[in-house]
Order: C-alpha cells, then structure tokens, then sequence
C-alpha cells in the first residue's frame, strides 16, 4: 500500500513537472510557472501559519527582497545565479529576523501588523529607490544558463520551478516533522503549557519566520527570472494576501494543502480575469465562506471523505 | 479508528497527484482554437487595466478600439474578414499581463495585439509579443524604453518625452521659479527624470522637486514648500486626482502659481475633485485637436454609440490603436504576421489624435509615433478645453500672486 | 511660522479623523480581542455615503450624518453576526477571525465601488470652501468641523464608558470577558454593541475627513493601515492612546513631509510604528492594558 503511494505520488510529481514543459503552449507554461511559484509562496507561508500559529503580510516583500537581490547581483554584477538566489532568501530571512525579534516576543497579532507596516513600508522602498529602477523597475532580464544548460526556453526554466517547489516541500515536511517542528505545534495549541515544559518559544517563532521568509525570498529570485522583469506591482500587499488565500483555501494544516490551494487559485484567478470588479466580491466571499464552514481547508474534505470510506471498509 | 497521519499524508499526496494532472489536462484542453483561415473573422486581443482606481485607462481603451473594431466591420471588415476583439483586464499587474499576452498567442490565436495602458504591463507585453513574433500596439503607455530596439511593437502616442520638452520649454520661456512634482508610478518617475534632464539644458534649476504619493490624502506639506519657495510654475508629472488634491491645498492657503503637465492630467476625475481650484490654474499638454476633421467624425461616433463626449486624448489615440492596425493588416493583405510587421513598420497613418497634419508612423529606431502636436488644454468652467492663443502667448498674469 | 501653524492644524485634522478610526478600533479590540480589518472601509464607505447623501443627494447636513450613522451601524452588526460571531462562537484563533475580515473588507470595497461607482467622488465641506484667517493663518472651515466634532465624540465616548451601565459592562467585558460572562453580562450582545458603534466611528471619521480630499471606494486599505497605526502607537485597546496615536502619526507625517523630505512621508509611518514596537510594543498608553494583552 505504502509502496503503491509512493511511486503513484512520484508518477504524480513527474506528470506535473513532465506534462506542462512538453505541451508546448505558452500558455500552460506560464500558468504552471505561476502556481509553482505560488505553491512555493504558500508551502512557506502555511507553515508560519498553520504550523507556528503566526501570520505573516510581508511575505510579497520578503518575495520583493530575493527578486531584486537575484537581479541586481546575477544580472548586473554577474554573480552566480544560483549564490544570487541564496543571497535573496538570506536578505530576505535578515529582514524577517529584524522584525520578527520585537513582535514575535508579544501574544496575538501583533506580528500580523507589523508585517503589514513592514509590506507598505518595504513597497515603498521598491517604489522609491534607485538600486530597484523605481517604478519602472528592471528589465532586460535573461533566464540564466546552469551547469551549461540553457533555462531560457519557459519550459526549461519551468522545470527548474517545480523542481524547486518539490524541493520547498520537501523542506518543510523535514520543518514539520522535527523536534522544533513538532514545539512548534505545540505552542500554537497552548502558549503557556508549551513554556512550561522547556520549549524556547521566541526562539522557534523567530526561526521559523525567518526561515520562511527565506523560502519567499528564493521563490521571488525565482519569479524574477521567470518573467524577466521586476517592478513595484508584483511585489505588494494584495500579492502577500493572495498567498494566504491559497493557504486557507487548500488547508493551513498542511504543506500539501498549500500546494493544493497554490494551483487552484493560480488556475481560479485565470478564470476570473474576465469578470471584471466582480472577481474581488468572489475573492472576498471565499474567504470569508472556508474561514466559516472549511476552516482546515479544501484537504479536510478528502480527509474526512478518506476517513469516512476508510471506516465504511473495516 | 483515525488513520495516523503518514498514511494520511502519503494518500493525500495521492489525490494531489489526481487533482494536479486533471487541472494541468484540463487546461491543456481548454480553448484549443483551429488556426485562422481566410474567411474566419480576424482576432485581435485586447488587453488594459480595467479594474481599480485607474479602470477608467482601461474603458477608454476598450471604447475607443470597439468603436473602430464596429466601424471596420460594419463596411464589411477588412479584405472581407470582420475583426473579431477578445477583450482582457490585466490590472496594470505585469505578471497577469504575461499569462493573458501567452493566452492570447497559444490558446486564442490571435493574429495581433493591442494593449498597454501602464508601463509595467506595456514592457511585458513587448517582450512576449517579441518572442513570439506577434504584432503588438501599445495604445497609451509612453515610454521610450518599451519599444526600443524592438521588432514587433509599435506605439502610438509619441511619449513623454515629447509632452515633458515642451513643457520646460513653455515654462523656461515664462518663468524663472520652476518647481517639479511627481507622483511615484512609473509615468510619474519618467516624467521627473526627462524634466530634469531637459532642465540641465537651461540656466534655470528647479527650487523644489516634490513627490505627490498617489492615495495621499492631503498635499498641505509639499503645498506649503512650494509656497516657501515662491515658486510661479508647478511642473506636474503626475495623476489627475493627485494635481486636484494638490490645487485644492494650493487654494486654502491663497497660493496660487500655474500648475503644468502631460497628458496624465487628462483624468475626467481631475474636474471632480478639484472643481473651481482647477479652473484655469492647470494646463496641460495633449495630442487631442478639436479642428482635426478626423477627430470631429469620430467624436460625433463615438458620442451615438456611448452617449458621452470624448475630452482626452485617450480615447482617439485607442480608436487609432486599432486604425493603424487594421489599415496595416489590409495593406499587407492577409494576417500573415511578417507582412503586418513590415506593413506597421512604413505606415503613414492619419488618424483622429493628433494635430490636423501629423501623422502615426513608426520609425525604425523607436518604434513610437514621433510628434503628434502639442495642444494646450485646461480645465474652463468644468470642461477640458483649449487654452486661448492669447494666454498661450502671455501666461505671466496667470501665475497669480506669489 | 504662518506655514507651520497651517501645516499643523490640517494634520491635526487628519489626525482628529484617524483618532477616531483607531478609537474604533479599539473598541471592538477590547471586548472581543478581534482586529477587524474592515474597519477601514468602514471609514471609506462613511466618505462614499457621506458624497452620496449630502453631495450629491443634497440632503441636509444633520439628516446625512444620522443615515451614516444609521447604515455604518447596520453595517458593522451585519459584519459581526455574519462573519465574526459564527467564529468567536466556535473559539476560532484571533488570526483566522482576523482573515475572515479581510475577506469582509473586500466584500464591502467591491461592493461599494459597484454600487457608487469606482471613481473619486468630491464631498462637499458642510461650511464651504473659504478658509477662514486667523492672525493670517488661513483654515479651512472643515478643519473646525473635523477638530470639534472628534472632540464631542470622544467626550460622549468617554460619558458612555464611564458613567453608564453599558460602559461598566464593556470595561468588565474587557478586563475578563469569561468573569464578566459569569456575573450575568451577555458578551456576545456587548460584541454586537462594539461593532455598532465601531461602524459608526469609523463612518463618521470617513464623513469628515473626505471633505479635506475626496471619497473614493479605494481608500479603505489606506485607511485601515494608518487607523492600525495609529492604534498600535498609541497602545493597542487604550482608548485614550488611539486619540495620542492618530495626533502622533498625523503630525509626524506632515511634520516628515514639509520640512525633512517631499519623498519618504509615508515611509515615516511605518517606521515609527515598527520603533514603537521595539522600544514599547504595548504602545505609548498601553502599560495598563499590558497584563491583559499578555507580554511574553
């Protein structure tokens, strides 16, 4: 049975990795990219906030931090473009860590604000300052070349995202499962008796926000090259919301469902595109309706259809 | 019995697999359009913000091209082929903008595409319509940098380059206290950086450059610097609503200098908000020309089919957009994608925007219609019109007291 | 001189409004502990029926301000009963009822920008458009309006939190919402109550503060970034720390943008707050309530 998962799972992964770069349409090709990226936006975030109990709204700023890093050292000072992408996710974990040290120290949602603060304030950086090109931003990008193979056809480069995004998850299904990890889950059940038994809250919380924000750093390095242009737009608010509506839509619990919510809005929002201001209503409806009647998420319900054949079988 | 949660995980990872592959399958399958024949209608794609603060960009657009899309295919369309709009918003969001620039090439086959109404959006429309090798017009986004050094993108209206020197022009000619505000789009940061490039050519420096945020509330505090200043002309890279907000704080402290500025100004919502702290006190340049007979014609469509009178340059320049294009795609005589190309490259087009006179072209080096005349226009007694000559001439009464 | 008391008194007046926006953030804040993110389009859509009814209705004053204050507290009960009080009623986290009124703030941003329209709208100042000179300095007549009606406000906010049964009931609430539940105070009414009234503050300070601009269905996020802002410096739950909080930000930030940078104003929000949550995360008010919000 296990075995049986397995290998249907590693089938699945290589379908979607497979499929998407062999079709040969541009468009699949992009909107694949997207929900990769976005898997690896929401796989990060749904740990911070399904595991760790925190909320985040700077995840599109720290995406903003590695996508100008990535640009800025690999494009123009030609940097590795691998060591440019960890140079992003690293500035983008120090910015966590600088907000995260005061907020993280205080109960409730107090990090939820000052990540906000910290998006707009961040956004206008972006907005403002020369190194990022201003609003205009940076263009003229070209996919890179790793290990003399060429990413610049966007089937290639897709490749490359999934096969990073498989990587993201992989990592946080290592977070999950460790000792840190499971503290983790114990301090978003209860606080106190969680300090009670030796776990270093602030410790884990800021790491784990850290870390995750790293993730979204090298996501947005990844992005950057995807589109070949950065600017202002793709790295504001309404970006860092979008991310936590994949989280809740799939399911916080898990990185899976991350993944789940990540293709199913990336899909969704293409469809929505014509429905003109109507979209935002839809937008604001689903969030309220899976806060109210599915509040673990779209994977709750195979579970729970699982569990129920599961039972109706034994 | 619960299941524990590896076998729980390793199954969902499962249904994962299910939904990934139907999802990507599915969107394999959808909209699989056959290849356009010679009596198929001709599909352009057609894409612009048309949601938030700046939808109104976006409707323009969309009204403009419509109305040329429904003239052409009421005389029985081009070389018998009606056109056929497939209309999208992109939300002024570059990466929309690239998932509907590939949709409209892989999925819906079209045979151009007219877009553009930011800068962020018109930079990757003109990178994915070049890969591609698919014609692209780029209605309103002006600048430079878009279709520079490019094949197949054409730009209609001639930039802000255009509109910013002979702005410093007019105020350099005028005026000897010149300030400069901007708002932080990337029209707004454009326009800051050709005005101060075209000032380096002049004796005059500007004694204050000031940001207009868009969304801002209030602009007492830049307002009062001016003041402190003295400055007689506010040169204004910015939004209509932020050049009202700002006339209006200019007005309750008795402050009065004349406002200058592109086309951007050309918002109807710049009337709305500012109301009589606008009137007379904010000019700006425009490639709209109330004596083109073209423009009459087309204003008199354009107000039977939406009840409304066109009083920017927006719309004409969006009628335009699809002019060019159509007349390139007959003179080329079919859709075939180099012949629209080559036929854009060496068109001569006289359409509605623009000074009677000028024409769109596209010259190799730009790709952007060089010069359509510089009307002045500002707001009297709640209407875009144009200035009088005589002012024009002798603007010094109007900077009021200082 | 002249310029600094004009820059002043137009930022105490943004300020003003702002107070009254985190003030009724607060208000719910204390009894529920929910941060309700609709709250700033509360704010937008009090300028948007402020234009509707007095601009471009030509309603009389007094009869547009109740209807605000009418539909902004049917507005704010609706938000409770539909959203926020399934969730408080199943003990959802704070963050999950928090998102749940993102949700919210989008539905009523695209609901107003459908049903008023998208674009700016001007409102029309109640006492007009000519500054009034005092000792040379000119101010706009909305000014006084803005100032004074904040003030009445805050006073009658003040009566009712002090001096009436339903305040001692908010203020038990607040201090321990289960102790008070035990003495016979129905919570889940006082929660309704909060949200009311958080509708009509923020209603009102949207009716007052489009005057100085404009209304526009997009302002809301704006709003509720400095109301937030203005609430976490003045101390998130202190009443009279969100007055402290909305003055504080309203003058940095003209202060910042008259006479340090025309560029970074806004920048200068988001910094102060952040400074604030260094150096005093309970915000400059927050000592008392600091138990309760539990530091670790």
């Amino acid at each position: 049975m296990a075995h049986r998962n397995t290998t249907l799972t590693l089938a699945a992964v290589a379908a979607a990795i497979v499929i998407p770069a062999l079709s040969g349409n541009g468009y699949v090709i992009q909107v694949a990219s997207l929900a990769a990226i976005g898997a690896m936006m929401a796989v990060s975030l749904g740990i911070l906030y399904g595991h760790a109990g925190q909320l985040s709204f700077a995840h599109a700023a720290f995406y903003g931090i590695g996508a100008y890093t990535a640009v800025v050292l690999h494009t123009q000072r030609g940097l590795d473009f691998f060591l440019s992408l960890l140079a992003g996710a690293a500035l983008a974990g120090l910015a966590a860590f600088v907000v995260g040290l005061p907020t993280l120290r205080l109960r409730g949602n107090y990090l939820a604000i000052a990540t906000m603060a910290l998006q707009l304030g961040i956004s206008e950086v972006f907005v403002n300052a020369k190194i990022t090109g201003g609003s205009v931003g940076i263009f003229g990008i070209v996919r890179p070349a790793v290990f003399g193979i060429s990413l610049e056809s966007p089937a290639a480069y897709y490749v490359l995202l999934a096969l990073a995004a498989v990587l993201v998850f992989a990592l946080a299904q290592f977070i999950v499962h460790s000792r840190p990890g499971r503290a983790l889950a114990a301090v978003r059940e209860d606080e106190t008796a969680a300090s009670v038994i030796g776990v270093d809250i602030i410790r884990y919380k800021v790491s784990i926000f850290t870390i995750t924000a790293m993730i979204a750093g090298l996501a947005g390095g990844l992005f950057a090259y995807q589109l070949e242009y950065v600017s202002p737009e793709s790295f504001n608010l309404d970006w860092s919301i979008a991310v936590l509506s994949m989280v809740i839509i799939g399911g916080k619990r898990s990185a899976l469902g991350a993944v789940i919510g990540a293709v199913i809005v990336t899909i969704v929002t293409q469809l929505l595109f014509s429905m003109g201001e109507l979209q935002f209503l839809v937008y604001g409806l689903w969030i309220i309706l899976i806060m109210l009647f599915l509040p673990d998420g779209l994977v709750s319900i195979w579970r729970t259809s699982y569990r129920k054949v599961r039972e109706a079988g034994s | 019995m619960r299941t524990t949660p590896l076998v729980r995980a390793a199954t969902l990872r499962r249904h994962l697999a299910v939904v990934t592959a139907i999802a990507m399958l599915a969107f394999l399958g959808m909209g699989t359009a056959s290849q356009a024949q010679e009596t198929s209608p001709i599909r352009i794609g057609l894409a612009g913000g048309l949601t938030g603060s700046q939808s109104f960009l976006g409707q323009a657009q969309r009204e403009g091209v419509l109305l040329a899309a429904d003239q052409i295919n009421a005389k029985g369309g081009i070389n018998g082929r009606k056109i056929d709009i497939i209309s999208e918003d992109d939300q002024f969001d570059p990466s929309r903008a690239a998932a509907i620039a590939q949709r409209f090439i892989s999925q819906d086959h079209v045979d151009a595409i007219i877009a553009g109404t930011n800068t962020g959006t018109a930079l990757v429309y003109a990178k994915v319509c070049e890969a591609a090798k698919v014609p692209l017009v780029v209605s309103f986004a002006s600048d430079d940098r878009i279709t520079q050094g490019k094949q197949w993108s054409f730009a209609v209206d001639t930039g802000v380059r255009e509109d910013m020197e002979a702005i410093v022009a007019f105020a350099t000619q005028h005026f000897k206290r010149i300030a400069l505000t901007y708002d932080d789009d990337a029209y707004g940061q454009a326009a800051r950086d050709f005005t101060l490039t075209e000032l380096k050519s002049t004796p005059i420096t500007p004694i204050i450059v000031a940001s207009l945020p868009d969304g801002s509330l209030d602009y007492g505090p830049q307002v009062s610097r001016l003041q402190a200043a003295a400055a007689q002309v506010v040169l204004a890279g910015d939004g209509g609503s932020n050049v009202a907000q700002m006339a209006k704080n200019m007005v309750q402290i008795g402050y009065r200098p004349l406002v200058i500025g592109p086309a951007s100004l050309a918002f109807k919502s710049m009337i709305d908000i500012g109301g009589s702290a606008v009137d007379g006190k904010v000019w700006f340049t425009d490639t709209i020309d109330s004596s083109n007979p073209r423009f009459q014609s087309f204003a008199k469509a354009f107000a039977a089919k939406y009840h409304e009178t066109p009083e920017t340059g927006f719309e004409p320049l969006a009628y335009d957009s699809m002019g060019v294009l159509a007349k390139a795609i007959q003179q080329a005589g079919s859709t075939d994608k180099n012949a629209v190309q080559a036929a854009l490259s060496k068109t001569q087009y006289a359409g509605a925007s623009g000074k009677v006179g000028t024409e769109i072209s596209f010259p190799a080096s730009t790709h952007r219609r060089p010069g359509a005349g510089i009307t002045w226009r500002w707001v009297s007694q709640g209407k875009f019109a144009n200035v009088p000559s005589s002012l024009i001439a002798n603007p010094g009464t109007l900077a009021g007291k200082v | 001189m002249v310029s600094f008391v004009e820059v002043v008194i137009t930022a105490a007046s943004f300020g003003a409004a702002f107070a009254l926006l985190a003030l009724s953030i607060n208000v719910i804040y204390s009894t529920s502990t929910v941060l309700n993110f609709a709250q700033g389009e509360f704010m937008m859509l009090g300028g948007m029926l402020g234009w509707a009814f007095y601009s471009a209705l030509g309603l009389p004053y007094w009869l547009a301000v109740l209807l605000i204050v009418g539909c902004m507290g049917l507005v704010g009960l609706l938000e409770y009963s539909l959203v926020v009080r399934p969730l408080l009623l199943r003990r959802a986290a704070d963050i999950a009822i928090m998102i749940a009124t993102f949700g919210a703030a989008y539905v009523i941003r695209t609901a107003t920008a459908l049903g008023m329209g998208r674009v700016e709208r001007p409102a029309k100042p109640p006492l007009g458009q000519t500054p009034v000179v005092i000792g040379h300095v000119p101010i706009l007549p909305q000014s006084f309006v803005v100032i004074g009606l904040t003030c009445a406000v805050l006073v009658l906010a003040w009566w009712l939190y002090t001096r009436t049964t339903l305040g001692l009931a908010l203020r038990a609430a607040a201090f321990d919402p289960d102790g008070a539940q035990l003495v016979g105070i129905n919570v889940d009414k006082l929660n309704a109550v909060t949200f009311a009234g958080g509708g009509v503050l923020a209603g009102v300070a949207g009716l007052l503060i489009s005057p100085l601009s404009y209304a526009s269905p997009w302002f809301g996020i704006t709003f509720a970034i400095s109301g937030f802002a203005a609430a976490i410096v003045g101390g998130l739950g202190s009443w009279p720390g969100a007055v402290a909080g909305g003055i504080i930000l309203g003058l940095a930030n003209a202060i910042m943008l008259r006479y340090v940078s025309g560029q970074w104003g806004t920048f200068a929000t988001f910094a102060l707050m952040l400074l604030v949550l260094y150096v005093r995360p309970t915000g400059i008010f927050g000592e008392r309530s600091a138990a309760r919000f539990g530091t670790v």
